[in-house]
């Protein structure tokens, strides 16, 4: 702290040569990246987020500027964080002036207010899901198919901003209730997954709309007014529901986003997709269908793709053989290295990353066998990911008219 | 190079004994070019996410392994390499067993990255 007084604007004069504000500025410019953490993380200029910016000496928070100089933001703060402290209401300090305690990571709001946020969200969610289950404060007996919806996105670091809190939604859904907020607030964030994935539970649900605004025009870039029409929002979801239809629901749809509780995705489906049309691609090399692959998988000379006195049967053969087998294994190939950027990334679940990866491996070293797996896989993958079936399993499991709100395009 | 024509003799008994293929030549080629193509991309991704923070972009991923299908085609099958290996039969220390031992494990290392590596990089850059 000692070295960090000098830095600090009215207590000397002086102005470093980088920007080195200490626990302030939290960053040293001139340090090699891997030293650099700092106590907030404003760094990795090469990760995508340009959070320093060394043209101008300032910290790019993403929800304010920051110099690290004065330690001062270039814009006041929207929020009076806690009215009680007078730190509040300097606007442009950081971190209630205190970065030893607090840190702020978009200069939008500290974190342990947003834990404060948090934990009253989650407190006030777990009351109402009390109370729409008569009072009965234990989650695991909420049984009475009753879950009210409050939608609430935290919006905590101000980078999150569609990822909803899921705490009331996974307990209602524990219960075998409908849509808590969980479901719109922070399933719908990702348009599918927890929301999609918890509708076909009967009960009961209101949908906050301010919630699936923001994550429609996450997913789609756009909102219509017209669809704040829809009444806000009690509806049921015809029950009961059979726990099967729920699972299928639960793996098979909403497979396009991530994050979420429940987390589904469309893995299950997409395996037996890709399973049956494997199956099929192996079944084409099958020598009863008088193609060139024997039961035993290796290359037989058929009576059809060249001349059996001059081995043409073979070469040919082999190098159908030799095609599709590449093909799987490019697609697996391509596929590996895919799903590891959007599991990266948080596009996909860990579920659907292990079942995706297990199937490369099959692909990229199952020989020609895996090359069919491989190619089955990638038609499954396109069947899955299709509108059509999209819409075909949203249509079976989200009655009308609530559908239309969210109906992929 | 005599790591790479164990494992490819080995990858190759694999193909003709276990998982029989009608050309296991190819199939060990393209095999070997995947695992080695995940070891290289396993230790780039970790030493640039650990030490730079950067995640590399999967078409450099995809170079890489592509680069060492190509590098395995004009090493093993341009000049018939495969034919003198099985003759030789390259072994680790004299031992079929240690060799075994050495070429599961690079494989098991090699693929197990496709299932740690995301997890591992996500970790790390969430903290950058």
């Amino acid at each position: 702290m000692k070295e960090d007084i000098p830095h600090i604007r009215g207590f000397s004069q002086s102005v470093p040569d980088s920007i080195d504000g200490g626990v302030f500025a939290n960053n040293d410019i001139d340090m090699p990246t891997w030293f650099n953490r700092g106590y907030t993380g404003h760094a990795c200029p090469e990760f995508g987020r340009r959070e320093h910016l060394k043209e101008f000496d300032l910290i790019n928070m993403n929800g304010r500027l920051y110099d690290p100089i004065p330690g001062r933001m270039l814009s006041a703060d929207n929020h009076v964080q806690a009215p009680g402290a007078s730190q509040s209401y300097n606007r442009y300090s950081y971190a209630f002036n205190n970065p030893l305690k607090y840190t702020d990571p978009d200069g939008e709001i500290t974190i342990l207010a947003a834990l404060g946020i948090a934990a009253a969200v989650a407190g006030v969610s777990y009351l109402v899901g009390a109370a729409s289950n008569g009072w009965e404060w234990n989650p695991s007996n909420w049984t009475s198919g009753h879950s009210v919806g409050f939608g609430v996105n935290t919006n905590t670091a101000g980078n999150t901003s569609v990822y909803g809190f899921g705490g009331a939604g996974g307990l209602s859904w524990t219960g075998g209730a409908a849509i808590g907020n969980g479901g719109f607030g922070g399933g719908l964030s990702s348009f599918g997954q927890a929301s999609y994935n918890q509708m076909p539970s009967a009960g009961t649900g209101s949908i906050n709309m301010q919630g699936v605004e923001r994550a429609y025009q996450h997913e789609y870039g756009f909102w219509d007014n017209s669809f704040n029409k829809i009444p806000e929002l009690s509806f049921e979801i015809p029950a009961p529901t059979l726990e099967g239809e729920l699972s299928t629901a639960y793996l098979a749809y909403g497979g396009r986003g991530g994050g979420g509780p429940g987390d589904g995705d469309n893995d299950l489906g997409k395996a037996a997709l890709g399973l049956g049309l494997s199956t099929t691609s192996l079944l084409y090399f099958d020598k009863k269908g008088n193609t060139w692959m024997g039961k035993d998988f290796s290359i037989r000379s058929q009576n059809w793709g060249g001349n059996g006195a001059t081995g043409g049967k073979f070469k040919f053969a082999q190098k159908v053989s030799r095609g599709f087998t590449g093909l799987g294994y490019g697609l697996g190939l391509y596929n590996a290295y895919q799903v590891n950027e959007q599991h990266n990334a948080g596009e996909i679940s860990d579920f659907q990353m292990t079942i995706e990866q297990a199937s490369n491996v099959i692909s990229t070293l199952g020989g020609i066998q895996g090359g069919a797996w491989g190619i089955g896989w990638a038609l499954g993958r396109k069947v899955v990911n299709s509108n059509w079936y999209q819409r075909t399993i949203h249509d079976r499991y989200i009655p009308e008219p609530y559908n239309c709100i969210m109906c992929p395009k | 190079m005599k790591l790479l024509n164990v494992i490819y003799y080995n990858y190759y008994l694999f193909y003709t004994r276990v998982l029989v293929q009608g050309d296991p030549h190819f199939v060990t080629l393209l095999a070997l070019s995947a695992t080695e193509g995940f070891f290289i991309n396993g230790i780039f991704d970790v030493v640039s996410v650990t030490l730079f923070c950067y995640k590399i972009d999967k078409w450099i991923m995809i170079t890489i392994s592509m680069a060492a299908l190509l590098f395995n085609y004009v090493y093993y099958h341009k000049v018939n390499r495969p034919k003198a290996i099985i003759k030789k039969k390259p072994s680790f220390f004299s031992s079929a067993f240690v060799t075994k031992i050495i070429v599961l494990l690079f494989s098991i290392l090699a693929i197990s990255w496709l299932f740690w590596g995301s997890y591992y990089s996500r970790s790390i850059l969430m903290g950058c």
